[in-house]
């Protein structure tokens, strides 16, 4: 029981500084305020009530759709946390907004008609992300509180290593999931049978016409997906496997992205919670003061 | 530098992120039912059939020339995509009220259609229809096999005609 509580207590706090989660904070946010910056909900406020088939809390909280004018300042409101949440300001508070109104501005159009999933992981992180200390570091309000109170530098915690875990359990569930459906649905059939040529047939580009001519490079293609789907909480606790299948699994998408046109641009952008940015940043900056010492080092022997 | 223990209101707002965005993903998993934004995320999950292959279509009527078009593009259907007003569509036809639910579903496509012609430009409409599409012969290794001119059966699912406006 120690052993466990204490495997426990290493995979989910072990003490970090704040860096990599405030990096981890600046790039999610400033990446899908950029993303979303041209989202619109107004249209749909404008839609028929018949196409109305409200689904998860939406119906639970009877949650409706707003006039234009609402959703209008909803998404503008939402953007703006998403901002301020990037530059780290009043992060607490533009964190949670984020969040909340996240909930409402990527769940709305799912509940008219068919569920997509392109934005459950930015809903989820961005939650994750508002109940953390993110903003503990690089950030508009950790330089006011070093000029105000000359507070200290924040000491590593495990506060700053929770937040980045789970939203790595999160996406090597996503992926679980998505490789036990195939399983539970189609069985092997998904390998074996003619399937991964019919998933591309609708998607008329010469890259995927060229695969379906190839039989066994489509049940190699099948294979994969399941074999990186499933294994993919392995990257949890294997170093081998996060450096071979999170790489595998963001190829697979974009892979996805250019035969198919399929738009999961915000899960190629969550994958930065895999990159350890505190680590890359101290080995680039060491790199750089090393080429700087070189760069301004004496000549030794030569001309006399 | 030295290391702060976290105190037990942060430890347990921890456990508790854990234990939903953990739990419930798993849950999903084990039941695979959906709850948004979590799911067991079948998409893609079961195998295409193939015999037949089919496929339900949303298609305008040309006011000018009676021709038939796809209304499939984004700019047409907007602010839904083809797949989600194709299943929107496929929801409402298996409903009981599916005629009378259906008519008003193509009535709003039209209005919207019609609102935002001034923006992409397509042909006015004197109908719109849905039609289930079916190919009893598909070769995957050939998309062609696919095309909208080799459909094998061709059945009128719903259609409403689009009022001229008044002159």
């Amino acid at each position: 029981m120690t052993r466990l509580r204490d495997a426990w207590e290493r995979f989910w706090f072990e003490p970090v500084s704040p860096m990599n989660l405030a990096t981890c904070r600046i790039l999610f946010f400033g990446s899908f305020a950029l993303w979303y910056r041209a989202l619109d909900l107004r249209p749909w406020a404008g839609v028929d009530e018949v196409f109305w088939m409200p689904v998860s809390y939406f119906e639970h909280l009877r949650l409706g759709v707003g006039s234009p004018a609402q959703l209008g300042w909803i998404q503008a409101v939402w953007k703006g946390a998403m901002w301020c949440s990037c530059l780290g300001l009043a992060t607490r508070a533009s964190t949670a907004l984020s969040a909340i109104l996240g909930f409402y501005v990527l769940g709305l159009p799912n509940n008219f008609g068919k569920t997509h999933h392109f934005d459950t992981v930015v809903v989820l992180i961005s939650a994750i992300l508002a109940l953390s200390r993110c903003g503990d570091a690089w950030s508009v309000d950790r330089l006011f509180a070093r000029w105000r109170t000359r507070a200290p530098r924040v000491a590593p915690q495990g506060e700053y290593s929770w937040p980045v875990r789970l939203a790595q359990v999160l996406m090597a569930l996503i992926f679980f999931g998505a490789g036990i459906s195939k399983l539970r649905h189609a069985g092997l059939a998904w390998i074996f049978s003619e399937n991964m040529a019919m998933i591309f047939l609708p998607f008329s580009n010469s890259w995927a016409e060229g695969i379906v001519q190839l039989p066994w490079l489509c049940h190699l293609l099948a294979a994969g997906t399941i074999a990186i789907e499933t294994g993919a909480p392995l990257a949890l606790f294997y170093r081998w496997a996060r450096w071979t299948i999170i790489p595998s699994l963001w190829v697979m998408q974009v892979g996805i992205l250019l035969l198919m046109n399929i738009k999961f641009q915000p899960y190629l952008i969550c994958y930065l919670f895999w990159v350890r940015w505190d680590w890359l940043l101290e080995r680039t900056g060491a790199a750089l003061r090393s080429a700087r010492r070189v760069a301004v080092a004496p000549q030794s022997g030569g001309d006399r | 530098m030295s290391v702060t223990p976290m105190s037990a209101a942060r430890r347990g707002v921890a456990h508790a992120a854990i234990a939903v965005v953990a739990g419930v993903s798993l849950a999903c998993i084990a039941t695979d039912r959906e709850y948004w934004p979590f799911s067991p995320y079948p998409m893609f999950a079961e195998l295409v059939p193939t015999q037949p292959y089919a496929e339900v279509v949303l298609v305008g009527v040309r006011r000018e020339d009676g021709a038939e078009f796809s209304l499939r593009p984004h700019k047409y259907i907007r602010p839904f995509d083809w797949s989600r007003q194709r299943v929107a569509l496929e929801q409402l036809l298996e409903r009981p009220d599916g005629g009378a639910a259906v008519a008003r579903a193509l009535a709003d496509c039209a209005r919207r259609y019609e609102v935002r012609r001034v923006r992409h430009h397509g042909p006015a409409l004197s109908a719109i229809r849905v039609y289930r599409l079916e190919w009893h012969h598909v070769n995957p290794r050939n998309s062609a096999s696919v095309d909208v001119d080799r459909v094998d059966r061709r059945v009128l699912l719903a259609e409403l005609t689009v009022p001229t406006e008044g002159r």
